[in-house]
């Protein structure tokens, strides 16, 4: 039976796909073949965009407007470490050693115009492997991280967001320095909660929370997210805190592509 | 019985543009409506080509939606099997069924793939946890006898004859 073959074949991709990472260059070669269904959704979009904007009166002043904001969002990123490097400071005179805060390069990318299931909380780039994006890179847009890429092909990557229910950042609270991890829903809301919090941690309602930079994979200091809610169920030793994004998952068409300073971005070509 | 068909452009260039509208972009509040277009497709095409279409080029499909749609590779591919497993044992009643009661039948077949895709999600353990995820059901039924008849016409007008 015919059906049957093509389940069993379709069961052992499922398989392949979850478990193995040499099945993952295959699965690459197959995105070759969906691209041009991507390129082709997108392509009438970003140019139903550009000709809204050709077709503007004041057609320099948008250039000049888009180039800024671009900086902007450079800057804005810039400045985020600077406000986490102050409040960092008070910490670090008392220990009297350097951090080693040197910022690493950054690209910037488009989301393309493809969505995926509303469930799945993932994103596509604009930038592919052929730009120096790696697996695992983090992404961040103006006001804070949004998630890391999970799978770079050439032209395109796709990113998964905080509030996937897979993705788990080390934050660290911006007034008191504790740690802790924050791990998406997976909600159709976009929030994310912290989990392993004992009770009795000094967290409020409001507290701001950055990158931790423990596990190697997001850089310090860049903001995450801010408490919106801290409650102490009575049957658990763990309080539930929910925290609500600071990146606009959601809304932001551009975004940076961070490349930490250890990292060999000899490749990148930004 | 072998069935020849000399354009099948038809069929791909259908395939093609429910692609494109399964992964356009929409608004925020809209994107649980979003019909299952390429699902609606296959069992259309299914139906009226057995011979042709049938579990293989559903697992080919199922693919390339799991390629685009960004979900483990495999996981449409199943559902979209068994739904034309069953489309390839139903069809004859299918064709010949008055819209309301096909109707009826594509929306038990478009209810079983999406509880379908539900269970692997829940294998895969990213469950979707509103029950919006059971819209788009709807929404395909509503525009099920519309996608019927658009392509059945230009089936006919594209000179693809269904025998058998």
């Amino acid at each position: 039976m015919r059906a049957i073959l093509f389940l069993i074949l379709a069961i052992i991709f499922m398989f392949a796909d979850r478990r193995n990472i040499a099945f993952h260059r295959i699965r690459q070669v197959m995105d070759y073949a969906v691209f041009p269904v991507q390129y082709a959704v997108d392509l009438p979009i970003d140019m139903t965009n550009t000709i809204i904007s050709d077709f503007s009166t004041q057609q320099q002043l948008l250039k000049d407007n888009a180039s800024l904001h671009a900086q902007v969002l450079l800057l804005q990123a810039q400045l985020q470490k600077q406000y986490a490097i102050v409040s960092e400071n008070k910490q670090l005179k008392e220990l009297l050693s350097a951090s080693d805060q040197a910022s690493g390069q950054v690209l910037e990318a488009q989301l393309l115009a493809i969505s995926t299931d509303p469930f799945l909380h993932q994103v596509i780039l604009d930038k592919g492997t052929k730009d120096g994006v790696f697996q695992g890179q983090p992404v961040l847009d103006s006001s804070g991280v949004m998630g890391q890429v999970i799978q770079a092909d050439v032209f395109t990557s796709r990113v998964m967001l905080l509030t996937d229910p897979k993705s788990a950042i080390p934050v660290q609270i911006k007034r008191n320095g504790i740690r802790a991890i924050a791990e998406g829903t997976g909600g159709a809301d976009n929030l994310l909660k912290l989990i392993y919090v004992t009770n009795t941690t000094d967290i409020e309602v409001g507290d701001e929370l950055v990158t931790s930079g423990l596990g190697q994979c997001y850089p310090v200091g860049y903001p995450v997210g801010t408490v919106i809610t801290v409650s102490h169920p009575a049957d658990s030793q763990f309080a539930e805190i929910i925290v609500v994004p600071s990146a606009r998952l959601n809304r932001s068409r551009l975004v940076l592509l961070v490349w930490p300073v250890n990292y060999p971005s000899s490749r990148n070509s930004a | 019985m072998s069935e020849h068909i000399h354009n099948k452009w038809l069929i791909i260039l259908t395939f093609l543009l429910a692609f494109a509208l399964d992964v356009l972009p929409l608004p925020g509040w809209s994107i649980w409506f979003r019909p299952l277009w390429t699902l609606m497709v296959m069992i259309y095409w299914v139906m009226a080509f057995p011979n042709l279409i049938n579990v293989g080029s559903a697992f080919v499909v199922g693919l390339v939606l799991d390629l685009l749609q960004g979900t483990v590779l495999g996981e449409h591919a199943i559902a979209m099997v068994i739904v034309a497993y069953f489309v390839v044992q139903l069809y004859r009643f299918m064709r010949v069924a008055p819209l309301l009661q096909q109707t009826f039948f594509a929306f038990i077949l478009i209810f079983i793939y999406q509880l379908l895709i539900y269970i692997l999600q829940g294998i895969v353990g990213s469950l979707p946890s509103t029950w919006l995820y059971w819209l788009p059901v709807l929404t395909s039924i509503i525009l099920w006898p519309w996608i019927f008849v658009l392509l059945r016409d230009s089936r006919r007008r594209a000179g693809l004859i269904v025998k058998g």
